[in-house]
């Protein structure tokens, strides 16, 4: 159990192949440019509830 | 005045980059030898310089990614639920701290569910534990630049971690000189 544990552990870390497609690059620069931009319009709303949540805790 | 730690810092992975991104364009994989270490010091160092939370998450999901795809998914959120209180608790709260949370469960479920190679998920969490997340976008901007190129070329194949280094050495560059 503890082998079959060790060696689950390691599975991310010993994985050396890196991503190939085209089209992964292009959706994930896409998602991450549309949370940007969500960011950029709604930031000052967003950290207005941030700071209200964390001021409650 | 030269700030010599962050230049040397600068330089320092810059080069790993370098060498990261022959090894992807030659063979197509990274040995991990050149991402476990630096992912290891990059946990350290988020941990010692103020980002804890990212730093515990980063390792809750080397574990996370050996599950079975609903508890993966139920433990990736109960992590970062776990890591964004404790931001709360443990240091200020602002975008610079939650961000990294965020991009570290994102690329770690990428992965897991087979959009991204654990190479590549190394990197970039490396870089994100270690500069936060304007490294990030300006490596994943250019990972997608160079995927638009590809496209337009027809070519379905994409070392990815050259435009993530050509993008996070734009970043240190930038950075860098508005240090200067």
């Amino acid at each position: 159990m503890e082998n079959k544990g060790l060696k689950l552990y390691v599975r991310m870390l010993n994985e050396a192949k890196a991503i190939e497609s085209t089209e992964v690059a292009v959706i994930i620069a896409v998602v991450v440019l549309v949370a940007i931009g969500a960011y950029t319009l709604l930031g000052g709303k967003i950290s207005e509830v941030v700071t209200d949540v964390a001021g409650r805790i | 005045m030269i700030d010599l730690p962050a230049l040397v810092l600068a330089v320092l992975i810059s080069a790993w980059l370098v060498v990261c991104a022959v090894c992807d364009w030659r063979k197509r994989e990274v040995p991990n030898a050149l991402t476990v270490v630096p992912f290891m010091l990059a946990v350290l160092w988020s941990a010692w310089s103020g980002n804890a939370p990212a730093a515990l998450l980063a390792v809750a999901m080397m574990f996370v990614t050996n599950l079975d795809n609903v508890p993966a998914i139920a433990v990736s959120l109960l992590s970062s639920a776990f890591a964004i209180i404790l931001s709360f608790f443990i240091q200020e709260v602002n975008v610079q701290n939650l961000l990294p949370i965020l991009i570290i469960v994102g690329i770690s479920l990428l992965w897991y569910f087979g959009g991204t190679g654990g190479a590549d998920a190394k990197i970039l969490i490396t870089l994100t534990l270690l500069f936060g997340y304007p490294a990030f976008i300006y490596a994943i901007v250019a990972g997608g630049l160079a995927g638009l190129v590809g496209l337009a070329k027809k070519d379905k194949q994409l070392p990815y971690v050259i435009p993530v280094a050509a993008g996070t050495i734009l970043y240190l560059v930038v950075r860098t000189i508005t240090i200067f």
